[in-house]
């Protein structure tokens, strides 16, 4: 795991990706990189006869740059990582997130103000996921819906989303942040269709 | 390179300093489970994380932590009870699964004087 790689080594992969930004364009004017890492080893023993182990490694790369032109600043930023090892960087250099931030900045500079009020949006994959682990994934969680204080109780067959949309919560891809062997409560995870084409199927619990 | 590290091993974990197997689970379950509980849990959980920030040329800071404990849990129908301990002693252990026993069955928690310094501590009250 990342932990086990000397200090050194990691510095100089973020001093590459700092240099990379810089060589991008001359109105990079700073660059700022981080890299955060754990190793977590959980056991799991249950009165209903379930033990589980695991070791779940996990690291990430980040990297912010800002670029200055006729006294108007902008930046971008780039970042990834999971539950993988130093091999992570095989696939995606610093050189890559750099360029990929020093980019997004420089673009950046000759955009225009969003017009503002209520219109209809598209969303790019990616970071947009949050927007729908905030507004659907909590309401989703079984606990809230056993009380009955999430929007989504009771609901269980009904349309609830445009028939185009099917969101499904996978544990399982190989490697990604949110992926798990076992979960805290001992159980093996699973890929779960949440809302199939607009209706709702379930919700989101262990077991 | 493998998904393990060489440096950072729970001490609960096989070969470890303080390794929990079958049968010392079995004996901590059924002391969270001796006042009447319907289920219990153990959950150990050892945790090594560090990171650094580095900015033009500076490296700003860099940080690397240890932490470990055993959380017990007890459910005695809607009422949970928790306790969580720093140490893998079997006193420090036993005591953290008497008191999430103690506040599952609502009838009051071992008092404060009897917590030996740096044990056990509940942290979660009922919610019948």
């Amino acid at each position: 795991v990342t932990l086990d790689v000397p200090g050194m080594d990691k510095r100089k992969l973020l001093e590459r990706a700092a240099a990379a930004a810089h060589a991008y364009d001359k109105r990079v004017l700073k660059v700022e990189c981080s890299f955060a890492e754990e190793i977590r080893e959980i056991l799991v023993v249950t009165s209903e006869g379930r033990l589980a182990r695991d070791v779940q490694p996990l690291m990430r790369f980040g990297i912010r740059v800002i670029v200055e032109q006729d006294g108007k600043r902008q930046e971008g930023s780039s970042g990834g990582g999971g539950r993988t090892t130093i091999g992570y960087f095989d696939g995606k250099s610093p050189e890559w997130h750099a360029t990929q931030a020093a980019q997004q900045a420089i673009t950046m500079l000759d955009a225009e103000d969003a017009p503002a009020g209520q219109m209809e949006v598209v969303l790019a994959p990616g970071d947009s996921g949050i927007l729908l682990h905030e507004a659907v994934g909590h309401g989703l969680e079984a606990d809230f819906n056993r009380k009955g204080t999430s929007n989504y109780s009771g609901q269980v067959g009904n349309l609830v989303a445009s028939e185009l949309c099917t969101v499904v919560d996978d544990a399982t891809l190989l490697m990604s942040r949110g992926s798990i062997n076992v979960d805290d409560e001992g159980y093996e995870p699973h890929s779960s269709t949440l809302i199939d084409n607009g209706r709702l199927v379930g919700y989101m619990h262990a077991g | 390179m493998s998904t393990y590290s060489a440096l950072y091993k729970a001490p609960f974990g096989p070969g470890g300093a303080s390794e929990v197997d079958v049968q010392l689970a079995e004996k901590l379950l059924a002391v969270a489970l001796g006042r009447g509980a319907d289920y219990a849990d153990l959950f150990f959980e050892y945790r090594a994380a560090g990171g650094f920030v580095y900015d033009e040329g500076i490296l700003k800071s860099a940080s690397r932590g240890v932490s470990m404990g055993l959380g017990v849990r007890a459910q005695q129908g809607d009422a949970t009870g928790y306790a969580y301990t720093e140490r893998l002693d079997w006193d420090a252990m036993k005591r953290a699964a008497e008191t999430a026993a103690s506040i599952a069955s609502g009838v009051g928690r071992p008092s404060r004087s009897t917590l030996p310094s740096g044990g056990s501590r509940a942290v979660t009250s009922s919610t019948r």
